[in-house]
Formats: structure tokens, C-alpha cells, sequence
């Protein structure tokens, strides 16, 4: 059976790379390796991925992390042409969904073979169990038949059925399974994993509905988010509500659910195109440097400005402390 | 004499310099007509009768002053002096409400004038009153109205289109010759089709925005509607050009030619001669009604008769423009709305901390419509995901925008296609899916994403509905296209469908026509509103 790669390898020069090992890393629990196809720079991942996607990137930092490109990869987005030996680990896209969004005890996490990477950076079950990975996995063909050859998927599922508190995203995975979308996506091969000091391997999305808790994106490639991954738990629409300061009752909160992905889903046919090499565009009309005459203008007066403020106490307006008073 | 609400403006603003009749009978014959069908309608938030009476007296003043001055005088006055006009409810005046359709800016006063109702008023124009749409401009039926919905003068049942609903009814409905509208992805001229008179988004950058609502600001553009080409193109005129105070307006001259496009039927026809047009076989989408792809096709044939040579092009990236828009325009609204948050203006709900008051001012205060663009705009500039959707979204943007640039090089003056896919629809029937609803602007919104001007213009009636024609042309070349428009209009002068006036108009007057709001009561039932 080809091999999935433990954590951290990278194997662009086709050898069998050996695991990352913890003394590597410049900060503690920090590293974050990245292989995606799309060109996507992760801008504030959350400390909490410790995805490794196979190498051409390095992400790094505790809470900022930032993609360091080291090398274009040959992969497209929609997952087309990949490069022989450039495809490490033909996993499923959906995997890095569903491990991301599955908190799993943490003793269920490696075997010996793995090394000093043992219980610090876990990889996907697959890779883990198996052994050593094949050093030259053959180029493979990206989900002609949206099936799924290694049945990886679904086996994961099946093999644990011991595996611990469920996040979100799991049973979105498992209807995805079901529904025959998995789809072998180009050259993901997250492995998840953390060190903390706590039993969980925690590895992103929300798992309560405390609106405070900081979000956890999952960091995937561009092209994945946009074509399979689009879909929205109502814990995420929650969360959404709360950055964009709405407060929703929950009858709006589920139709939303349902309307959002229905929206989301529509977003997938862009994955199809390759812009990895298209500028954005901003703006249709050729201005630059628009400056005006620095002169002193009238302005509103204050009791223009004020007299539309909800609260007014003489020129200013009242609002709720937001410090408190003491 | 005639019913002077059936004039077009440039035939007013004649009688107006002869005197024949005044800015004062002109605007109270408007007036009196808005108020006797705003029940039925709904096109009009606010009907400002004093002050619209009072601009009236003050251009009467200007019009005897001049003709009893020397013989030219007539000649210098502007040629909207004295003709009523109706301003989107988005569109700030000094003074009045401007609500965008959205009870998050109920009971708020504009302090001051937008650029555009600075040079409405220069020009002279008498502004009746604002007028309905949907929540800051986003929907294609104005049915997303906090205040209400609009109804289409062609049938009482069916939507008149949107977002600019208000401003496209109350041009057809004859409660005013020229209205102003915006589109950020076919807002003026999808209901412009749907309501049976002219409409232009010009180029990004034409028309200041300072003191409109923003919606997209990548997007949004102001533009006229008109019941013909000449006046759309003269109220166009009168509100272009550069203004310091919104950076994206442009410095590029705005032609004079927008009040000089030919009188003469002949010689309009004639300018179509040899212009080289083409049809994009994209615009014919799947779901397009029978009726419609008929109508356009004969609209086609008639300029291809008088001397144009039309040519099937491509536009290969049409069928990525919705979705692209609707990253865009979600994300970029997201960030323009997060200013309403009843700190500073507009209600201020909630009695808790502050972000108890921003969770209840901003959720009693948007509708359905707006927090779903708000939540899609929020979640695709969230961490992790820009790159995916909103940097793609910019990408696929740059490649849609090639679509046209490609035939712009190729010499093409302009291109040809339907408005909209379909006629007006029934009130009600595409708000439980919003995707239905987003496709009725499939023909319109890849011209904004490219920045472009696009004019739509009657072209006759499916199943007693109007059919719009879309005109789409380089940037900058308004002129031009007005001039097509007015020789499609010239060359089907005669055509019957063009001496019949809305359908329903008649029984708006009627006081037992249940009202819009009773009839979306019954439709939406079950509905997401």
C-alpha cells in the first residue's frame, strides 16, 4: 500500500524524509509546514494548526503565522497537473477538514516508528500506522471519478471508533464521505497535531457556542476552501454573526445555515479556474495618487454632526462606558 | 392642453422657455400625480411637496428673468432648469431623510448635500421627493425595502426590479420625466427593463459618489434613468465629473455631446450606420425566457437593417461573474456597513454594554437581504479564508474584466445583449432563494466588474411586460451609446409597443388596489424576508 508521509516530511528531492523532530523547530510547538497548491499565504493561522501539508512552504510563529514561500509548486488549483515527486500524501481534501475538526485524545496519537516527533506532531492516522512512507509516490490522477481509491476516508472513520470528543466538523465529513464527494485532493497532506498541556489535540474550529472563543479557520489551500470545503456549521454562523456584530435569533441562525452554504456552494465553480498567475483586480479605472488642494474647507458644524447622535450630552456624544468606571 | 407628466424633459424643458407652462404646474401635475399613486405603488419614500414647490417658483423666477433679458438668455439656461426629478432614497439631501431602505437609518437627516443633489440643484432641477428601494441597494426587486415594497406599473403583482425599484417605477408611472438611480450589479438597469424606460450605470468613476450610501465601493455607480435616451443622457450630463471629495471620480471630460444627441429620427438613424456591434453568446444563459431572447434578437435585426453589422463574440468568463460579485460586492459591504452600529446616528437599540448595543442595533436594524450579505461578506474576509475567496474573487475579477478589454482591441463600438433574463417576476417568487434571486442580474453585473457602462432601453413587450435591450461600451464612451440607444430609438419610432404606457397604471388611482405591502403580506407567507 503507498505509504502516507509521517509529520513534517517533506520530500521534494524524493528521499524519504525523516520526521521533523521537535529540536528543529525555532519556537516551541510552533511550526507550522505547509504544502498547498494554490499560492495561499496564511495570514493569522491560529496556533492551534499545526497542519503539515508536505513542504513548499514553512509557516511560522506563534500567533501570527506567516507562509514563507520557498518554492512555487507545479500543483493548480482544482488539482490538475502535479509534478512527479512533488505528490507526497494523495489524501483526501477532506481529511484536513475532518481531522482538523476532530478532537481527538492525544494517546491515540503515534506509534514508535515515528521518533522524536512521537506525541508532538501527529499525523493523520494513515500515515502514523503504516510506517515508513514510500520515498516515490507515483503522480496520481486527481478525482477523475470523484471517488475516493484509497477508501482512507471512510476507513478512518471506521478504524476509530473510540476516537474522542467530536468537533464540528466531523459529521459534515462523514455526510461528505457518504455522499461520495470526497475527492483526492492534489498534494494536501495535513497532518494535525499539538503539544499542550492538556489530553486534547485541539486542531481548529469551534467546538462550543461561546461567541467569545476566538475562531479557529482551518488553514487548507485556497482552491480546497472555495471548491469542497465551503460549508458552514451553524457553529460557525455564530461565530460570523458575532465578527460582524449582528445579533441573530436563532431562527435566523439556521435559516442562514442553510442559505450561506447554499451561496457557498455556488462559490466552487471558481476553484475550476487557475489565477495563480492573475493579478487581483481592484479597481476598473486607472487613478493614482489622487490628492486634493490642501486648503482649509468649512466644515459641518457640531450641531449638524450632532444632531443625529442617539445619546447627547452638550458636544458630545454618550455611549456605554466601555472601561470600567472605577 | 395634454397631461404634461407625459412629456419627456427635453420636450418640458421647450415649453418651459416658451412658457407655455411653468416649472410650477410641471412639478404640481408630478406631484399630484406621485400622491395619487404612491398608495398602489410605493414607488416614493418621501414626496417633499413645499420644498418641490418652492425649487418650481425659484426656476419660474430664473425663466421670466431670462426672457426678459437679451435674446440668448433662454439659450444659456441649463436644460434640466424647472423639470422635476426623483433621487433614490440612498442620495443625501440636506435636510431629508435618507433611509437606503433600511430602518437602521430610520429618522435620520442628512447634514448635508450629495455631490450629485449639489449639481441637481445648480442645474436647477426640482427634486420631488426620494424614492424606494431595496436595503442599501442590495436586491433586484426592491421587495428587500424595510418601508415596503415597490410594484411594477406594468403589473401591480410583480416586482419593478431593484434596487433602484422606486426611481425605474416612478419614471414609467409618469411621476416624473428623470429619476436617479445607482447599480453596483445591475440595480438601475435591471429595473429600467423591467419597468419599460431607459437606464444607464456609467463608467466607474463618472459620478461622484460623496454623500451617497455605499454600498460596493468597487461597484456602486450613480446613473440616470429617463423615459428616452436624450434625457437620461442630459441628467447624466448634468451630474459627471471629477469632485475632490470622492478620489475614484474622474478627471476624464464629460462630453457636451450628452445634450446634443440628435432630434431628428433620420439622423439618428443614420449614426447607426457601420458601427460594428457585438452579441456575447454568453448573455443568452440558460433560463432566459423565450419572450425575451425573441425580443432582443428583433432589436438586434432592426439595427443589423439599419446599417450596423452586428457579430456573435465571446465573453469566456461570464458564467464566473456571479460568484465572483457575490464575494465581492458581500465583502466589500461588510466592511462599508460596519459604520452602522447607533453610536454616532440612526437608533440606537439595546440597554447593555456596548456590544449588547451593537448586536441589537445592527439585528433589529438590517433586514434579511442585508445581514445574509453581511454574514457571506464577514466569513470570506475572515482569518484563513481571504485568499480563497476574496483575492480569487479579485483574480477571476481581472479575468472578466479581459473578457471585454479583448474586444474593446478589436474594434467593436459596442456590445449588444438582454438586460435581464426574464420580465418582471411575481412579488414574492424568488425571495425563499436568494442564488434565484441573484440571477437576475447574470446579464448585468460582469459590466460592473469590469467597470463599464451599460445603458439598458425598451424593446418591446413579452406577455405585456417590458424587455430591455443592453447597450454595453468601453469605458468612457457614454456619448456613444446613448447615441445607439437613440438610434434604436429612432429606427423603431413607429413600433407599436412603444405608444403603449404601463398596463396597470390606470388602476393605481384606485383606492380599492390592495396596497404593496398587503399584496407581499399574502405572497410571503412562509417566505425569507
Amino acid at each position: 500500500m503507498e505509504e502516507d508521509l509521517g509529520v513534517g516530511e517533506t520530500r521534494r528531492d524524493g528521499r524519504a524524509a525523516a520526521p521533523r523532530r521537535a529540536d528543529d523547530e525555532p519556537a516551541e510547538g510552533t511550526i507550522v509546514v505547509l504544502e498547498h497548491p494554490g499560492g495561499l499565504r496564511v495570514r493569522e493561522a491560529p496556533v492551534e494548526v499545526r497542519a503539515i501539508l508536505a513542504g513548499d512552504h514553512a509557516v511560522e510563529g506563534r500567533d501570527r503565522l506567516e507562509v514563507r514561500r520557498r518554492e512555487r509548486t507545479n500543483a493548480r488549483i482544482g488539482g490538475l497537473a502535479i509534478e512527479p515527486g512533488r505528490l507526497q500524501h494523495p489524501v483526501p481534501r477532506l481529511d484536513l477538514e475532518a481531522e482538523s475538526l476532530v478532537q481527538r485524545p492525544a494517546n491515540l496519537g503515534g506509534d514508535e516508528n515515528e521518533g522524536p516527533a512521537s506525541g508532538r506532531l501527529r499525523g493523520l492516522e494513515g500515515g502514523l500506522r503504516q510506517g515508513q512512507p514510500d520515498p516515490a509516490p507515483p503522480p496520481r490522477r486527481l478525482h477523475p471519478d470523484r471517488t475516493d481509491p484509497g477508501g482512507r476516508a471512510a476507513d478512518r472513520h471506521q478504524a476509530r471508533p473510540d476516537h474522542g470528543a467530536v468537533g464540528v466538523g466531523d459529521e459534515r465529513a462523514r455526510l461528505r464521505v457518504a455522499r461520495g464527494e470526497v475527492e483526492i485532493g492534489p498534494t494536501v497532506a495535513p497532518v494535525l497535531a499539538q503539544e499542550r498541556g492538556d489530553d486534547l489535540v485541539d486542531v481548529g474550529g469551534r467546538h462550543g457556542s461561546d461567541p467569545w472563543e476566538p475562531h479557529r479557520p482551518i488553514v487548507a489551500d485556497a482552491s480546497a476552501i472555495i471548491g469542497r470545503m465551503a460549508t458552514l456549521s451553524r457553529a460557525e454562523v455564530e461565530h460570523v454573526a458575532h465578527l460582524a456584530r449582528l445579533g441573530l435569533t436563532d431562527v435566523e441562525l439556521g435559516r442562514l445555515e442553510v442559505e450561506l452554504n447554499h451561496i457557498l456552494d455556488q462559490y466552487a465553480i471558481l476553484a475550476e479556474l487557475p489565477t495563480d498567475d492573475i493579478p487581483p483586480t481592484a479597481q476598473t479605472i486607472e487613478l493614482e495618487n489622487i490628492l486634493r488642494e490642501d486648503v482649509v474647507r468649512p466644515s459641518l458644524s457640531v450641531e449638524a454632526v450632532l444632531a443625529n447622535a442617539p445619546a447627547r450630552d452638550g458636544d458630545f456624544i454618550v455611549v456605554p462606558a466601555i472601561l470600567d468606571k472605577r | 392642453m395634454t397631461d404634461v407628466t407625459r412629456l419627456h424633459a427635453h420636450e418640458m424643458a421647450g415649453l418651459l422657455r416658451s412658457g407655455e407652462v411653468s416649472s410650477h404646474e410641471l412639478t404640481e401635475a408630478h406631484l399630484a400625480a406621485a400622491e395619487r399613486d404612491n398608495r398602489a405603488l410605493n414607488a416614493w419614500l418621501t414626496i417633499d411637496r413645499e420644498r418641490a414647490l418652492a425649487e418650481a417658483d425659484a426656476a419660474d423666477a430664473r425663466l421670466a428673468a431670462a426672457r426678459t433679458d437679451h435674446a440668448h438668455a433662454l439659450d444659456r439656461l441649463r436644460p434640466l432648469l424647472g423639470i422635476p426629478v426623483a433621487l433614490k432614497d440612498l442620495v443625501s439631501m440636506a435636510g431629508g431623510q435618507c433611509t437606503a431602505g433600511s430602518r437602521i437609518l430610520a429618522g435620520y437627516v442628512s447634514p448635508y448635500d450629495a455631490h450629485i443633489t449639489e449639481r441637481l440643484r445648480a442645474a436647477g432641477a426640482v427634486i420631488l421627493g426620494k424614492t424606494n428601494m431595496d436595503e442599501f441597494a442590495m436586491g433586484s426587486s426592491t421587495e428587500h425595502s424595510a418601508y415596503g415594497p415597490t410594484v411594477n406599473p406594468w403589473a401591480l403583482d410583480r416586482v419593478p426590479g431593484g434596487s433602484s425599484g422606486g426611481s425605474a417605477a416612478a419614471v414609467a408611472a409618469y411621476h416624473a420625466p428623470l429619476s436617479i438611480g445607482t447599480d453596483t450589479g445591475g440595480s438601475i438597469r435591471q429595473p429600467a427593463a423591467l419597468c419599460g424606460v431607459v437606464g444607464m450605470k456609467p463608467t466607474y468613476g463618472r459620478v461622484s459618489r460623496y454623500g451617497i450610501v455605499a454600498f460596493a465601493s468597487s461597484l456602486d455607480q450613480i446613473g440616470p434613468f429617463g423615459r428616452d435616451a436624450r434625457d437620461a443622457a442630459a441628467l447624466l450630463h448634468a451630474i459627471a465629473g471629477r469632485d475632490d471629495r470622492d478620489s475614484t471620480s474622474s478627471p476624464e471630460p464629460v462630453p457636451a455631446t450628452l445634450t446634443a444627441l440628435p432630434a431628428d429620427d433620420d439622423e439618428a438613424a443614420r449614426s447607426l450606420r457601420g458601427k460594428r456591434l457585438g452579441l456575447p453568446r454568453e448573455y443568452f444563459v440558460a433560463g432566459m425566457e423565450p419572450g425575451v431572447e425573441a425580443r432582443v434578437r428583433e432589436a438586434v435585426a432592426a439595427l443589423e437593417a439599419a446599417g450596423a453589422t452586428v457579430e456573435e463574440v465571446s465573453l469566456p468568463h461570464t458564467a464566473y461573474g456571479l460568484a465572483t460579485y457575490y464575494i465581492v460586492a458581500p465583502a466589500e459591504a461588510s466592511a462599508n456597513l460596519a459604520r452602522y452600529d447607533g453610536i454616532r446616528f440612526g437608533p440606537r437599540l439595546g440597554d447593555g454594554d456596548v456590544l449588547a448595543n451593537y448586536l441589537a442595533t445592527r439585528g433589529q436594524g438590517f433586514g434579511a437581504e442585508v445581514k445574509r450579505r453581511i454574514m457571506l461578506g464577514t466569513y470570506a474576509l475572515s482569518a484563513g479564508y481571504y485568499d480563497a475567496y476574496y483575492l480569487k474573487a479579485q483574480k477571476v475579477r481581472t479575468l472578466i474584466k479581459g473578457d471585454f478589454d479583448v474586444l474593446w482591441a478589436q474594434g467593436f463600438d459596442a456590445l449588444v445583449a438582454p438586460t435581464s433574463p426574464t420580465v418582471a417576476f411575481r412579488l414574492g417568487t424568488r425571495l425563499a432563494d436568494p442564488v434565484a434571486m441573484y440571477l437576475s442580474d447574470a446579464c448585468t453585473l460582469p459590466v460592473n466588474m469590469a467597470g463599464l457602462p451599460g445603458v439598458s432601453v425598451p424593446c418591446g413587450l413579452s406577455d405585456g411586460l417590458p424587455v430591455g435591450l443592453q447597450l454595453i461600451g468601453a469605458a468612457w464612451s457614454e456619448a456613444a451609446l446613448f447615441g445607439l440607444a437613440r438610434g434604436y430609438e429612432a429606427i423603431t419610432a413607429d413600433a407599436p409597443w412603444r405608444a403603449l404606457e404601463p398596463a396597470a397604471l390606470a388602476s393605481a388611482a384606485d383606492a380599492k388596489v390592495p396596497t404593496p405591502a398587503e399584496r407581499m403580506a399574502e405572497v410571503a407567507v412562509g417566505a425569507a424576508i
